[in-house]
């Protein structure tokens, strides 16, 4: 019976990037990146590849872009991964830094309505002595 | 993608934030392919220019000025 050769995938190694045949995995340092920013990053894959996040949070994060049609250049895409990686940490640490802020302008604004007092009226609109008075129109 | 004009970075984490370097490699992320990455006590930003046609020198020390305005402003 004829041996089967199994057919030896190429494998690039390029900084972070593995890049095989029809995907690239991407080794990300959890330690430098947060979670929360690999997966914002990876949502902006999500419509043109098959993506996978695998690793130990503690050690190193392996994500896995296989795009849905074929592609020529996956170092390319890889690039553009790490690329986005810097831009969400960016967004990340732009949004710690204001954050403070943030909470001080929307406690003000919702601190800042009050409700509109009729002049014989308390807050609640009932009249001073706390007795709901009908209206009474004229006839 | 030309790899000739590969520029390496490295910052000690003891004189640079590593906010203050990933702030200043976002700037980059459209004339380059940028990688950072580090540790406690060190972070390393690669940079390849997509066109290739900035100077290698030139590129290492703009990221530099960048970053070091950045821990200026920011």
């Amino acid at each position: 019976m004829a041996k089967k050769k199994s057919k030896k995938e190429d494998i690039r190694m390029v900084e972070n990037l593995e890049l095989r045949s029809n995907k690239v995995l991407i080794s990300i340092n959890p330690k430098f990146y947060d979670l929360d920013v690999v997966y914002s990053s990876l949502y902006n894959f999500l419509e043109k590849c098959y993506c996978k996040v695998e690793g130990d949070p503690n050690d190193e994060i392996l994500v896995e872009l296989k795009p849905k049609k074929k592609i020529r250049n996956l170092e390319r895409m890889g690039r553009e991964f790490n690329n986005e990686l810097i831009n969400y940490a960016a967004v990340k640490i732009r949004g710690l830094k204001t954050e403070g802020m943030r909470i001080e302008i929307v406690k003000r604004a919702l601190t800042s309505h009050q409700p509109i007092k009729k002049e014989g009226t308390n807050a609640e609109g009932k009249n001073i002595e706390g007795i709901n008075m009908p209206w009474k129109g004229e006839p | 993608m030309s790899m000739n004009t590969k520029v390496v970075i490295n910052f000690d984490t003891k004189l640079f934030k590593k906010e203050h370097i990933i702030l200043a490699a976002q700037d980059y992320t459209e004339p380059c392919w940028v990688l950072v990455d580090g540790s406690e006590d060190s972070v390393s930003a690669i940079l390849i220019p997509k066109d290739g046609e900035i100077e290698k020198e030139e590129l290492k020390d703009e990221f530099y000025n960048y970053v070091l305005a950045t821990v200026k402003n920011y």
